[in-house]
C-alpha cells in the first residue's frame, strides 16, 4: 500500500509563482485527475512530484520519505513519467518500451526485461506492431508505447500529462480505458492532467481542480459542482448524470 | 496479465541478431580494407605478403620498411581518426538532438583552423620551406598543433559556458557553435587577408586534412583519446537513447540530462580537437558516418555507436587509399576526397529519408 502525500508546494519560474502551497493526499489504486485553466500549474505540478522540477518550498512524500532526497534513479523506479510532448526516433516499439527498464539495467539487458517488456505490449495489445519504428505510428499507438515504457518501469505510480490530447475520441477512450485498467490491474496510483473534463469524470476517482497555482477543490465526484467549475475557468455550466457519469454541458459561449 | 508472462519473441531476437552481424561484418571490413590499403601504393604488396609482415615475418626489407614505417601508421591513422570524428559526430547528434550536429556544424573545427592560422601569422610560428620535391612543412607543427587545439577547447568551453546560462538546452549549443564557427571563420579570413604569400600557404596548408601527418607517436595520442572516449560513450548509451526519446522522458528515466549532454559535449569535443589539430580539418565523416548507420541499423546507441565508429574507420580508410592512388604519384589530402564523397552521399540520404 503506497499513498502519496505532496505537502506545501511552492514553485516559480524565474521569481513568478506558478504553484503556491499546493497539499493533497493520493491513495493507494487511485486515479487523480488535475484540472484547471491554462496557465493553471497542472504540468509544473505533475513535473516537481517526480523531481524533474525542484519545488522552492514543499515536500512529496511516499511511504513518508521525501523524494528529494532520493537519486534519480530512486525517483524514476517510483514515477513512471508519460509526458505530454512524445519524441520518435528510429527505434523500434520493442525497444522504445525497452528503455523504460533503464533505472534497472546496469550493464547488460537481461532475460526478465525482454520478457516484461513483451509482456507489456502482449497487455497493450502492441504485438503486431513490435518491430516498427516508432517515427512510423499513429499519436495513439505512440501514446500507449510512451505509457508502455512508463509501465515497465514497474512504478508505484504513474505521472500522465494530458493523455489524450491530440487524439480523435476513439483513441481518446482507447488511452483512458487503458490507463484505468493497468492501474487497477497493477495495483498502482495515477495522476494525470486533463483538459477534457467530461472524460475525466468518466475515468478519475479523485479531481483536484487548480486556479492560479492554488487548489480551488479536491475531492471525489461529489465534491464537483457548477459553483465550482465557474470559479476554476469562469464558466457557467450545469452537470447531468448519464448511464451513471456526470456531463458537464456549458451554458453560453463566452463564459460571461 | 503479469509480467512474468512474457517471453523472448523469436522475431526480437532476431532483429538483434542481425545488428550485431553488421557490427560483425563491418569489423571484417575494416580488416580486409586494411589490409588492400595496406598493399596499395607505388610498390605494389599483395595481401599475403602484407599479412605475413605483419605478423612479423620478413618477406622483404622493402616490405619491411614501406609497411612499418609509412604505411601502416597512416592506415591505421585513419582508421581510428574516422572511428574518433564518427562517434564524435554520433554523439552530438544525440546530445544536440539534432541530425545536424557535427564538429563542424558547432564550429570546432573552424576554431581549429583559425588556432593555426594564429600560430602563423601572430605568433610566427608557421614560416614555410619548400621541400625539393615541392611538398611544403610547417616548421613549428606540434606548436601550431598545440594551438589549434587550445582554440578547439576555447570554443567547446564558450558553448557549454553559454549553453549552462541556458539550462543546456541543444537549440543553444547548436546556435552558439554556429555563431563560433562564423566568427573564427572570419578571424581567419582576416588573418588570411593580411598574411604574405608563404604564411597564407601555410594556414591554406594547415587546413588540409591529411591522415599522413601522423607518426607512430601522433597515432598513440589519437588511439589513446578516442578509446578513453569510446568507453565513456558507450557507458552512457541508454543515456542517449534517453534523450532521443525526449529531455521530458529521459529525465523521468533517471538520466541527469543537463550532466550528460554538457559532459557528452566536452568529450565529443575533445576528440574531434585532437584528431583536427593533429590531422587538419577531416569533413563530413562525423556528419555522415553516423547517418549512413541509423539508415542500416536505426536510432539505438547500443549498436548506433559501435556502428558509427567501424563505419567511420572503414569511409575515412577507403578514402584515404583512394586518395593515395588517384592521382599517383601524387597524393590528394583526404579531406579534399571526404568531401567530394560525404556531399553526394549525404544528399542521397536526405532524398531516400524523404520518400
Amino acid at each position: 500500500m503506497i499513498n502519496i502525500n505532496v505537502s506545501g508546494i511552492s514553485f516559480a519560474y524565474n521569481g513568478c509563482s506558478v504553484l503556491h502551497k499546493i497539499s493533497f493526499h493520493v491513495n493507494h489504486g487511485e486515479l487523480l485527475a488535475i484540472l484547471g485553466p491554462n496557465g493553471a500549474g497542472k504540468t509544473t505540478l505533475l513535473k516537481c512530484m517526480n523531481g524533474i522540477h525542484t519545488p522552492e518550498d514543499g515536500a512529496v512524500l511516499v511511504e513518508e520519505r521525501n523524494i528529494f532526497t532520493m537519486s534519480q534513479n530512486e525517483i524514476a523506479r517510483l514515477f513512471g513519467y508519460v509526458p505530454q510532448r512524445l519524441e520518435t526516433a528510429r527505434l523500434t516499439v520493442f525497444d522504445s518500451i525497452l528503455l523504460g527498464r533503464k533505472p534497472y539495467i546496469k550493464w547488460r539487458v537481461r532475460e526478465k526485461d525482454i520478457r516484461m517488456v513483451d509482456a507489456t505490449i502482449r497487455r497493450l495489445s502492441l504485438q503486431h506492431l513490435s518491430l516498427r519504428h516508432i517515427d512510423r505510428l499513429s499519436g495513439g499507438e505512440l501514446q500507449k508505447v510512451s505509457i508502455g515504457r512508463a509501465l515497465v518501469q514497474e512504478p508505484k505510480i504513474l505521472l500522465l500529462d494530458e493523455p489524450t490530447s491530440n487524439l480523435d475520441l476513439k483513441n481518446q477512450l482507447d488511452i483512458m480505458s487503458t490507463i484505468k485498467n493497468v492501474v487497477n490491474s497493477h495495483q498502482i496510483s495515477a495522476v494525470m492532467t486533463m483538459h477534457d473534463l467530461n472524460t475525466a469524470m468518466r475515468y478519475a476517482d479523485k479531481f483536484l481542480f487548480l486556479r492560479n497555482g492554488e487548489i480551488t477543490a479536491c475531492g471525489g465526484c461529489g465534491s464537483i459542482n457548477p459553483e465550482v467549475i465557474e470559479k476554476v475557468y469562469g464558466v457557467k455550466v450545469e452537470i447531468e448524470y448519464r448511464n451513471g457519469y456526470p456531463v458537464i454541458h456549458p451554458l453560453d459561449d463566452t463564459g460571461d | 496479465m503479469h509480467f512474468s508472462e512474457g517471453q523472448i519473441p523469436a522475431e526480437y531476437s532476431r532483429h538483434i541478431r542481425i545488428k550485431v552481424a553488421f557490427l560483425l561484418s563491418s569489423l571484417f571490413l575494416v580488416g580486409l580494407v586494411l589490409i588492400f590499403s595496406i598493399g596499395m601504393g607505388p610498390v605494389s604488396i599483395s595481401p599475403l605478403a602484407a599479412l605475413k609482415t605483419l605478423a612479423g615475418e620478413t618477406v622483404s626489407s622493402q616490405f619491411d620498411m614501406i609497411i612499418w614505417n609509412i604505411r601502416l601508421p597512416q592506415a591505421l591513422t585513419a582508421v581510428v581518426a574516422g572511428m574518433g570524428l564518427a562517434m564524435a559526430g554520433a554523439v552530438m547528434q544525440a546530445i544536440l538532438r539534432n541530425p545536424l550536429g557535427s564538429p563542424f556544424t558547432l564550429g570546432i573545427s573552424h576554431a581549429a583552423a583559425f588556432g593555426a592560422a594564429f600560430s602563423v601569422m601572430i605568433l610566427d610560428l608557421g614560416t614555410m620551406t619548400s621541400s625539393n620535391v615541392g611538398a611544403v612543412h610547417l616548421n613549428s607543427p606540434y606548436l601550431t598543433t598545440a594551438i589549434a587545439f587550445a582554440f578547439s577547447l576555447i570554443a567547446t568551453c564558450i558553448i557549454i559556458a553559454i549553453s549552462r546560462l541556458r539550462m543546456a538546452r541543444p537549440e543553444t549549443m547548436i546556435l552558439t557553435g554556429v555563431a563560433l564557427g562564423s566568427l573564427f571563420t572570419a578571424g581567419t579570413m582576416f588573418l588570411q587577408y593580411f598574411a604574405d604569400d608563404i604564411q597564407l600557404a601555410a594556414m591554406v596548408f594547415w587546413t588540409f586534412g591529411d591522415v599522413a601527418r601522423a607518426s607512430w607517436a601522433e597515432l598513440l595520442l589519437i588511439t589513446v583519446v578516442v578509446i578513453g572516449a569510446s568507453v565513456w560513450f558507450f557507458l552512457n548509451r541508454w543515456n542517449f537513447n534517453a534523450i532521443e526519446a525526449g529531455d521530458e522522458t529521459a529525465k523521468g528515466l533517471g538520466v541527469k540530462v543537463e550532466q550528460v549532454r554538457i559532459t557528452g559535449m566536452l568529450v565529443a569535443s575533445l576528440v574531434t580537437a585532437v584528431i583536427v589539430s593533429l590531422l587538419g580539418i577531416i569533413g563530413f565523416v562525423g556528419l555522415v558516418c553516423p547517418h549512413v548507420c541509423r539508415r542500416l541499423i536505426g536510432d539505438d546507441y547500443r549498436f548506433l555507436l559501435p556502428g558509427s565508429c567501424l563505419v567511420g574507420g572503414i569511409l575515412l580508410l577507403a578514402a584515404d587509399t583512394a586518395a593515395r592512388l588517384m592521382l599517383a604519384p601524387n597524393v590528394l589530402p583526404v579531406s579534399i576526397l571526404t568531401a567530394f564523397m560525404g556531399a553526394p552521399v549525404f544528399i542521397w540520404l536526405i532524398v531516400r529519408s524523404n520518400r
